[in-house]
Parts: C-alpha cells; structure tokens; sequence
C-alpha cells in the first residue's frame, strides 16, 4: 500500500491513511485527550448534593441537624454517563439491544442525631420527604404517601449525638429538595415516642 | 437708639445673602447645610416615601390577588352545587333514595361522577345519617352512621341547607385531607337524605395554582375552623393544622376583604397580606409576602445611590478640610509676614 499517497482513500476499506503513520503527530493525540478528557465530565456530574432540611416537630426527644443529602446516579458501566435530563446512558450494549441502560439513582443523606431526653436510644424512625423545585411532594411510584420511611438501628446514649445516615434508592433524579423528620423513637427501656398525627408545616 | 442693620436685617434675602457671605468663608458650614444636609434629606425622604408607596401597592395587589383566588374557589364550589342539585333533582334518584336502593344510587352516582372527575368521591345518606351508597370505593361504610360528621352536621344546623365542610382527614382509604361539599336532597319540602362530594385539597389547590404571589409569596386557604385546608409549605401529612393565632386568620374578616401588616414566621419579620372571605362558607383565602420581598427592587435601586452620596460626602468634606488648611496656613504665612519686618 506504499502507493497510496497521502489522503488517499483505501479503496478496499474506504478509510483514509493520513499519510504519518502510527502516533505520527503528538498533537492528535493531545486532541484525542483532551476529547476523551471533555466527554468523560459527565461521569463527574453523577453525583451532586441537594438542598436538604432536617424539620423537628415541637417536643421531640431527638433533633435532627445539619442535614446532608447526595444524589448519586449510577451506571452499569464505568464509562457510562448520562444524556442530562434523563435518567438513561447513552451507551447501547449487547445485553441491551433494544434501548438504553436506565442509570440507577440513589439518595444517600447523614444528619447530626441530638439525643435530648434522658434516656438512651435504641432506634430512631425517619420520614423522608422529596420535594420538587416548587415545594411540592414528589411521590415515587410504589410508595404510600409523599415520603418514604426508614428505621434506623442506632444507639445513641443519653444526652449526646451521633451521626446518622441512610440510603434510598429512587426513580427519578428530578429531586430538588429532601426533608427528614424523625417521627418515631425506640428508648434503650423499649418505650416508644412516636410522633404527633399532626400535619408538620414549614414557617417561614 | 436705632437698631443695627447688621444685627436686624430688613428682608429674608437680604438675611441669605449676608449668611451666604460669611458661609463662604466657612466651607465645612457651608457644605453641610447647602449639601450634605439636603442630599441627606432628599434621600432618607425618598426611601420612606418609596418604602409607604411600595408596602400600599403591595398591599393593595395582595388583596386583589386574595380576592381573585377566593373568586375561583366560590365559583368552583357553585358548580359542585349546581351538579349536586342537577342530581338530586332527578325523579330516579329520589326515588332511589326513598326506596333506599343502594345498588341504583351507587350507579347513578357512577354515571354523574364520571361528568365530573375533579370529585374524589360521592356519598348519600339518609337524614338520619345512615350512609345508603358511596361511589367509586365501598370501603365498608355503607351502613355507617355521618351524622357527627362536620358535613352532615353543617348542612343539618339552621335548617337543612348547601354547606362546605371544614377540612379533615379521610376515615378510610387514603387517609388524605378532604373536604365536603353537602346537598340536602327533597321530595317537595320533606328532605329525604344528603348528597356529599368529596374533594382532595390537592384538588383545592390546583384550582388556583396558577395564582402567583411574586416575589417571595404565597396563597393558603383556611376553613370555618381555622384549619389549614391547603399551605404550600407542608413536610408531613396529618391532621389538620389549626392556625387561629396566625395574625391573618386572628382577625375577623369583612366581606370586602381586608389587608393587613403583621410581625410574624421564624425570623420574626414582617408581612403583608390580603385576605378575602369565600363566599359564605367560612373559608378565607389569604396571600402573604414578606414586606423585604416586596423593596428588594427599591433598597437594590436606594442603597447604591446611598452608596454614591456617603463617597460625594466624603470627598466634598475632604476637599473642604484641605481647604481650611490651606486658608489657615495662608493666614498664619502673612501674619508672620506682617509681623516680620516690624519686628
């Protein structure tokens, strides 16, 4: 193929020799990573913080504080990132040949547990509400109700404070806002505060 | 003895020009009074001034905006009416009640629903309360006693009439805030039962959702018990929240509507609201901002020109103390010239 002059087509191929051989020029492979740098910034993206609230009702034995929430969108493969404003990849893979991978997405939050009451704390119970950019409830499919509930089994002796953390997979990454409530408590005597049936409002 | 011109002068122009003279050679005086003073002045008057203008405008657009979502609500409400006395007008109905035919009124409670898909639910119940159908979910009530519910109960007190219920939590099912809107149904003037519609407070709020209190505002709707019936800054569902110390539902409100400036929410600032009775059944409508919301666009126009006159200020009195040091420096240059060659 000696004959073929620089820019010429392959004609059995169709490909095009540039003519400088093999790792010829280092400023294509420059471009080849700083291409393959750029396109890769979306990996990055898959995690990001939301605004998170930790709303207390009046008398309760526990408070919560300085509540943390991180949205982490994870792909089926490492090189994976995903079309923004959805929630699939842009990767088609032979398992899959019909569509996209759907990116699985996962709230995991922590928040500073104050023990106020006089006893030591076995388990705590927590209400996780989603909220969207406009204040409004978002409900996950297969979930009773605007919010979702998680037991956590962590003791926390009386008079102190512990960091707390939980997970939650969900659908949709179009969650703006996270609340956590603590609305129930198990005492290290077994007795329980749950609490109030009682709307809990945000004033502002 | 004849008075001194100088001491009592004659007119007010003349009483200015002699106070410019001596103004003159005192230039931090002067600037205070003919500059600083007035720019001063000028300033703090157009802040308040703008301040008293932007809370009325405020105001007033709060109660217009109470007033069209209270408009929306009413009308809405007289619809339900309308279809539920639509309803209860028809001979087949009626006779379905005094037969007590559940099946026939769970089907014909079907059929109308499906006119109207904002209705959550419908139930008919004899006068006595006892529940004769429901549709679309049974749910084992039919045969229950409503009658210490607030919408049996509001619909019967003064004699049976139409009557919006307060907001509660559904007994069964879902367990979500509803409210009622209640039909006595008549066979000539002897009232054989009580159509109710059910409504979400999702649906509620959808109805005015579009109303928007900018900046920093919102729109809430309390019943005839002070309850919540809609807040767009709810976290957990529950029971209804009562709110009768909340200064816009404190205080009595008259058919026209009413505006008010309170001192209120966690930060302790104050808020401007307008609140606008629905029609007669007990609710208000109340659109709230926080006063800082509404001169944001005012102190963001009012503190850079603030900014500008305190530099002016500055500089004016920079330059008119250089300037009396320099006269004094003059003065003291000649009095040593003066005295130098007498001495």
């Amino acid at each position: 193929m000696a004959a073929f002059r620089r820019g010429q087509g392959d004609p059995g191929t169709g490909r095009v020799s540039d003519g400088g051989g093999r790792m010829g020029r280092p400023w294509v492979f420059a471009a080849v990573a700083l291409a393959s740098f750029l396109s890769a910034a979306p990996l990055w993206a898959g995690q990001h913080a939301l605004k998170s609230k930790a709303r207390n009702y009046p008398n309760t034995p526990v408070t919560l504080e300085q509540s943390k929430v991180t949205l982490v969108e994870t792909f089926a493969t490492p090189l994976q990132a995903g079309i923004p404003g959805t929630s699939q990849s842009r990767i088609r893979d032979a398992n899959h040949p019909g569509g996209l991978l759907p990116a699985a997405v996962m709230l995991s939050g922590e928040a500073l547990c104050v023990n106020r009451s006089a006893q030591a704390i076995e388990a705590i119970k927590l209400s996780v509400v989603f909220l969207d950019a406009f204040h409004q409830a978002i409900e996950l499919p297969g979930q009773r109700g605007a919010y979702v509930v998680k037991q956590i089994v962590e003791s926390v002796p009386r008079k102190s404070s512990k960091v707390i953390a939980w997970e939650q997979r969900v659908e949709t990454s179009e969650i703006y806002e996270v609340a956590v409530v603590v609305t129930g408590v198990r005492f290290s005597d077994g007795s329980v505060w749950l609490a109030p049936d009682i709307e809990l409002i945000d004033i502002l | 003895m004849a008075p001194s011109r100088e001491r009592f002068p004659v007119t007010f122009l003349e009483a200015l020009r002699g106070w410019q003279l001596r103004a003159y050679s005192k230039p931090l005086r002067f600037f205070s009074f003919l500059v600083i003073l007035p720019l001063a002045i000028v300033l703090f008057m157009t802040h308040r001034v703008n301040v008293a203008l932007g809370r009325r405008q405020a105001l007033h657009n709060l109660g217009v905006t109470a007033e069209l979502a209270a408009q929306i609500v009413e009308r809405t409400l007289q619809e339900t009416r309308l279809f539920e006395q639509m309803l209860a007008a028809q001979p087949v109905f009626r006779q379905a009640i005094q037969q007590r035919d559940g099946p026939q009124l769970t089907k014909l409670l079907q059929d109308s629903l499906q006119l109207v898909p904002r209705l959550s639910l419908a139930v008919v119940s004899a006068p006595d309360g006892t529940i004769l159908a429901v549709f679309p979910e049974d749910l084992g009530v039919v045969g229950q006693d409503i009658a210490q519910d607030d919408a049996f109960r509001g619909a019967q007190q003064g004699g049976w009439h139409q009557y919006v219920s307060g907001v509660h939590l559904q007994e069964v099912g879902s367990h979500e805030k509803v409210v009622e809107v209640a039909c006595p149904v008549q066979a000539g003037s002897e009232v054989i039962g009580l159509l109710m519609v059910q409504f979400r407070v999702g649906e509620v709020r959808s109805w005015f959702q579009k109303i928007r209190v900018e900046p920093g505002g919102f729109l809430y709707v309390v019943d005839q018990h002070d309850q919540l019936v809609t807040y767009p800054f709810q976290v957990l569902p529950g029971k209804p929240t009562v709110v009768s110390d909340w200064p816009p539902v404190a205080q009595a409100v008259p058919e026209t509507g009413s505006t008010l400036v309170f001192r209120g929410g966690r930060r302790h600032e104050l808020w401007l609201a307008g609140v606008h009775p629905v029609g007669t059944t007990g609710w208000r409508i109340v659109a709230a901002q926080p006063e800082h919301e509404v001169l944001r666009l005012l102190h963001s126009v009012l503190w850079p020109m603030g900014l500008l006159v305190s530099l002016l200020v500055t500089i004016l009195l920079t330059v008119s103390l250089q300037w009396v040091q320099l006269q004094r420096w003059r003065l003291l240059e000649e009095a040593k010239g003066t005295r130098g060659p007498a001495a």
